[in-house]
């Protein structure tokens, strides 16, 4: 059997809606709450100029903070929602219809038809789907870039320039562990979007992993991750950060069910997440599901915490 | 063979202990809803005090803390706009209950049907599902989804409060119009039955169709009409999860109630329901989920998880 | 039809095997479960001979349908393959499904095995069920290894000292096997175990297995020898536990994972009363409060659920020397969780502690409680203060709690509203018709209307009780008169609450109350223009009927009041009206009828 790992001194605190680790030079934060009154709902609408998801985490956030370098970051549905697209949809932003979309409008624009489509105000457009790329944000500033210390690609030779699996797999304790929901929708029960954020904090490092999933029912699947992972013992230290986007249609997700008649495994993000991350990447970050989204790509950054600054 | 009323109140008992009844006593509650659902209109006409509530999505707890706040059936009368199952862990009782208060108490409740009341949503959305591992068969499945095609569409209080699931509809000027509808389908994908369960208020004027490409979005201006065309104070709808338990919108023409505390068991939402009173007076109870000692839901913090 | 050929011999287990092959599962699962109907159309011996064979070989299925097999063969099968002498043939079907990778299976399967094991004779257990542990407990695959680890208790007294020598050893070797499930579940079957040992098996073998599996690496093995820490402990003297366990205890108390502190606090009870009075007030007062600082909410939590409990085996002065400083900070702790498990077990520390103490040292807590921001904590603290009062004097609650109570009597969770009527007779029986008249009168109409259904249904009963407390001329008085009141109400909602508190009191009142002060007003109601209000009225009728048939008055009385309004309403036109009042009219002309 392994040794046991040895167990670094940490400090737990707790309030009733947020709880805290300190640890090593970080304190991290996760907040969960209630979803958002109607007052800070019309706040963050008129703020975004779209309708809010049905269910939006507004108080919800992860926030981590290095104290000697004074890098922060942040995880909130405010930053989520704000990637998502306002107005009309773009080459590259993935924009997709509900399944019976072309059907219904025909059965109101045919000629001949008895259901005559009235004149209609063209509704806000946005992305519906709520379809976001974020990966946290920096919250003294609001963007990535000013920050004391900015993300670079990845160096493919520097092995420390990844997420080590055989780490994360070890069955260490877990010291802290957070999930913390940022928005929900059922999309008006045309599927599911959803944007959840998770995190361990374990003896030798920390692990991060913000999900959003969509599946809109009879068109496709479409996951984006991000995976932030720091070790304790990197020095200077370092924090590796992980993006990924796959999509596949529909009926090919349905094609890779366990049993033909059980749909229930579509409702599931970890089956999702399986079977669209172990397809070939031809298919699910080539091909997608044919909607040109930019989020289909695998990208791996660093940042490195400088102790000297301020 | 007949039910005795003793019977049915039996039936009502267990069901609202959150016991399922036989697959027998499903079939022959849902034949006997079928007969007296089929006599009812399109617009069905409802008498004041009545107590208005929004969706229930199979939060069968959730329902008997509304039946506390609000009085239980038949001392209280009731009208529930739609979206009795899928979601919640308890669908299948939540209905079942609805149904039975029904066949014995049809003058003292009305049911009309929401989006969820069909036989394709509730196979992605869990009634389906909840069927199956509940009764092992799809029957009480299908017999069920028999049932929802004879819901009203829609309901009238005094003829003063109109009451749906979702909307308006742009084919549907007038409630006579309304009553022109056979219902008695699956819920269709176009058209104005399918308006009536699925459309939303929103803050445009005029008609709006939904960025998803399907469905309508009405104004205050298109609300305002129908009501003034049609002599109405006021339109009660649910479809939306309102943060408040209710949402009054266009200078309170239109409200929407919500009557599904802390949803899905983790939104923390309150809940509501509308008494109007027998001068159509209008008081929102607010309440919150049943207390978590009672049963099934999630522990308040999810379990540590070795996540990759 | 060949008569040599009988289709009856071949039938059933054909019908199984072609059931058993259907593409519905339900279909499958009632297959299995018709395994008794089938075993007793084959008859004993063919039953044992063709069934079980083919139940072993063939049945390789869904988890659900594996389930439902390692039931039926465990809900005394041997009764259809010819009677105990031939349970083990049973164990064949059952080894293998304990070796499959479906928990719920193999623990089933485990359960199945051990109840056969109750009807195998001795020497059936070493012919047949020993080889079969050692092959489990020796498995390639941890799951058999698993399952093995519940099969050793059962037949343990039953074999020879040689073969008992054996399990222990085979037992120990599943305690430090390399995979953690296989050692969580000889955790957790330690305790089993131990109890089927020896006194000095139990030092010399179960205590190094306990040893080893306390200290394992894995926080989800050692959460799991709290249980059998308490097991071992109860077996031992106060001396050997205080050789042997001591230092377990204290490193248990203290885990790095507050998982296994957890599972301590849930427990600590349990572990203080096996280990004796003694050891308690030496040692184990001092990791108690040591839990009830913990930097775990939940450990709190689970703590703090224990204090009455753990305080008995105290003294006094230690209670508030020790427990009362902790209880004081838990009072204030940040998490709304452990205040709540703290408001529902701080109560039971007042008799423990006396007058004079509770008045000291817990009324401030009470009062900080019930103020608390969290509805739980208030009403926790509410609906247990019954406790309280045989040990503090009336002046004293009405001084300082009775301001709290008021206050929370509006307060805006309706379940503490309704924990505080409730508690009202209690309270009135304890204040006196004065005083309650004064301080809580007006509050018990005031509830009459609410806008919670349940409050004003609560509110009716209160007033039953309430006049159960002081009498009919004080409810004549003091409640008929508002009550009635009510009902000219032109909201329907306060005329319906007349109609429901007049068929709650009525059966704690008297016959001239009834007649001079309530039937006329119910009657007006019977012509309600609400159809709710009538058939309540009808509901109400019903029961003075009931409550009234005793006397010859009051029979005089049902005839000339309650029988007309009835037989009028037997014809109005809504219907649940009707069905109520015609309910209601047979009652009460059997009541005149049968009295008469």
């Amino acid at each position: 059997m392994a040794a046991a790992v040895a167990v670094p001194q940490h400090k737990l605190s707790e309030t009733p809606n947020s709880r805290a680790i300190e640890i090593h030079d970080w304190l991290i934060t996760a907040s969960t709450n209630s979803i958002s009154n109607a007052v800070e709902c019309d706040a963050l609408q008129s703020h975004l100029g779209f309708s809010l998801p049905e269910m939006t985490f507004g108080n919800n956030y992860l926030t981590l903070e290095h104290r000697k370098s004074a890098w922060k970051m942040a995880f909130d549905a405010r930053g989520a929602l704000m990637g998502v697209r306002r107005g009309e949809l773009q080459d590259g932003d993935g924009g997709v219809k509900v399944g019976y979309a072309d059907a219904w409008l025909k059965s109101r624009t045919d000629p001949g038809t008895n259901l005559p489509l009235p004149t209609t105000v063209a509704a806000k457009p946005y992305d519906w789907t709520y379809t976001t790329v974020y990966s946290g944000h920096h919250p003294s500033t609001g963007t990535e870039l000013s920050s004391s210390a900015s993300w670079e690609d990845a160096d493919p030779e520097n092995s420390t320039h990844d997420i080590p699996l055989a780490e994360l797999t070890r069955p260490d304790p877990i010291l802290f562990y957070a999930e913390i929901p940022l928005y929900e929708d059922e999309l008006h029960d045309n599927g599911s979007s959803n944007l959840l954020v998770r995190i361990r904090v374990m003896p030798t490092c920390f692990f991060i992993l913000a999900r959003f999933i969509l599946r809109v029912d009879n068109v496709l699947f479409r996951i984006h991750d991000t995976r932030i992972y720091h070790s304790f013992s990197s020095n200077p230290p370092l924090v590796v950060r992980q993006v990924s986007g796959w999509e596949a249609p529909y009926d090919r997700m349905k094609r890779q069910l366990p049993r033909r008649n059980d749909l229930t495994p579509l409702t599931d993000a970890n089956w999702i997440a399986k079977v669209l991350s172990e397809m070939p990447v031809e298919a699910t970050q080539k091909a997608g599901a044919g909607t040109r989204w930019r989020g289909l790509r695998t990208k791996l950054e660093v940042v490195v915490l400088n102790k000297s600054d301020p | 063979m007949a039910v005795t009323l003793a019977g049915r109140r039996r039936q009502i008992e267990q069901l609202t202990r959150c016991n399922p009844i036989s697959e027998e006593q499903v079939k022959r509650l849902c034949f006997k809803a079928r007969e007296i659902l089929i006599e009812e209109a399109n617009v069905q006409v409802v008498d004041s005090p009545v107590t208005i509530c929004g969706d229930i999505h199979g939060q069968f707890y959730d329902l008997m803390e509304l039946f506390k706040v609000g009085g239980f059936c038949p001392e209280t009368n009731y009208l529930f706009m739609g979206d009795f199952v899928d979601r919640g862990f308890y669908s299948v009782e939540t209905f079942l209950l609805l149904l039975a208060l029904k066949v014995r108490y049809p003058d003292r409740i009305t049911l009309i049907r929401g989006n969820h009341e069909s036989r394709q949503i509730t196979q992605v959305y869990g009634f389906y599902d909840e069927c199956v591992r509940k009764y092992g068969s799809t029957n009480v499945w299908r017999w069920c989804c028999e049932v929802f095609d004879y819901l009203a569409l829609a309901a009238i209080v005094d003829g003063r409060v109109f009451c749906v699931h979702g909307g308006l509809s742009p084919n549907l000027q007038s409630i006579d119009q309304i009553r022109a509808i056979d219902r008695k389908q699956e819920v269709p994908h176009d058209g104005p039955m399918c308006d009536l369960l699925w459309s939303d208020p929103d803050e445009i004027s005029g008609w709006g169709i939904s960025p998803r490409g399907a469905g309508f979005l009405f104004g205050s201006d298109i609300t305002k009409k129908f009501a003034h065309e049609n002599a109405i104070d006021l339109i009660a709808r649910a479809h939306q999860l309102a943060m408040e338990g209710y949402k009054l919108m266009f200078d309170g023409t239109i409200v929407t109630v919500w009557s599904a505390p802390n949803y899905c068991y983790r939104c923390g939402n309150v809940a509501s329901i509308l008494e109007l009173d027998e001068h159509l007076a209008q008081e929102y109870k607010v309440f919150t989920h049943a207390p978590s000692d009672v049963r099934s839901i999630p522990a308040k913090r999810p379990l540590a998880d070795y996540f990759l | 039809m060949d008569q040599a050929f009988n289709v009856d011999d071949i039938a059933p287990i054909a019908v199984l095997i072609d059931e058993l092959r259907s593409e519905e599962v339900q279909l499958r699962l009632n297959a299995i479960h018709s395994i008794p109907t089938i075993a007793l159309a084959l008859g004993p011996d063919r039953a044992r001979n063709e069934l079980i064979p083919f139940l072993q070989d063939s049945v390789d299925d869904e988890d659900e349908v594996l389930l439902a097999l390692a039931e039926e063969l465990g809900r005394n099968f041997e009764e259809y393959i010819g009677g105990p002498q031939y349970a083990y043939v049973l164990l064949g079907p059952l080894e293998n499904l304990s070796a499959v990778e479906e928990t719920l299976v193999r623990d089933k399967a485990a359960e199945s095995i051990a109840k056969i094991a109750g009807v195998l004779s001795p020497l059936q257990v070493e012919e047949y069920y020993i080889p079969l542990l050692k092959r489990l407990s020796q498995g390639e695959w941890f799951t058999s290894r698993t399952s093995s680890a519940a099969l050793y208790a059962p037949v343990y007294q039953k074999v020879s000292p040689a073969l008992q020598e054996q399990l222990r050893k085979g037992f120990a070797a599943l305690g430090a096997d390399h995979t953690p499930m296989v050692r969580r579940a000889a955790a957790r079957s330690l305790g089993g175990f131990v109890k089927t040992l020896s006194k000095q098996h139990v030092l010399t073998d179960g205590l190094p297995i306990y040893r080893r599996l306390h200290g394992d690496d894995q926080d989800s093995v050692r959460l799991l020898t709290v249980e059998d820490l308490i097991t071992i402990a109860q077996q031992l003297t106060p001396q050997e536990i205080k050789e042997q366990l001591l230092k377990q205890i204290r490193v248990t108390v203290s885990d790095k994972s507050w998982r296994v502190r957890y599972m301590a606090a849930t427990h600590f009870n349990e572990l203080a009363e096996a280990v004796g009075v003694e050891l308690v007030r030496e040692e184990l007062i001092g990791q108690y409060v040591q839990l009830l600082k913990d930097n775990e909410a939940e450990v709190r939590t689970a703590a703090a659920g224990q204090i009455p409990g753990f305080s008995k085996l105290l003294d006094r002065e230690v209670i508030l020397a020790r427990i009362i400083p902790c209880v004081r900070d838990l009072s204030h702790d940040t998490s709304q969780h452990v205040r709540a498990a703290l408001a529902n077990q701080i109560s039971g520390l007042a008799p423990l502690l006396g007058r004079e103490a509770t008045v000291e040292n817990l009324l401030p807590l009470f009062l900080h409680l019930l103020k608390d921001e969290f509805p739980e904590v208030r009403l926790n603290v509410i609906s247990k203060l019954q406790t309280v009062n045989g040990v503090i004097d009336i002046e004293l609650l009405s001084g300082s709690l009775l301001p709290a109570i008021l206050e929370l009597a509006e307060d805006k969770s309706w379940r503490v509203r309704q924990a505080i009527i409730e508690y009202i007779p209690l309270l009135a029986t304890q204040l006196g018709k004065p005083f309650f008249d004064e301080q809580l009168g007006n509050l018990c109409m005031s509830w009459l209307g609410d806008t919670v259904f349940s409050i004003r249904e609560a509110a009716t009963i209160n007033l039953k009780k309430l006049t159960e407390v002081f009498g009919v001329e004080w409810a004549r008085v003091a409640i008929v008169p508002k009550v009635m009141g009510m009902g000219q109400h032109p909201n329907y909602l306060y005329r319906m609450t007349t109609v429901q508190a007049i068929a709650t009191i009525s059966p704690s009142l008297t016959l001239p109350i009834i007649q001079s002060e309530i039937i006329g007003p119910l009657l007006q109601l019977a012509a309600d223009p609400i159809p709710n209000i009538r058939f309540n009225v009808s509901k109400a009728l019903e029961i003075l009927a009931t409550t009234c048939g005793s006397t010859a008055e009051g029979r005089e009385f049902i005839q000339q009041k309650v029988v007309p309004a009835l037989e009028q309403q037997k014809n109005d036109v809504d219907a649940d009206v009707r069905y109520f009042s015609v309910r209601a009219l047979q009652k009460a002309l059997s009541v005149i009828g049968m009295s008469g």
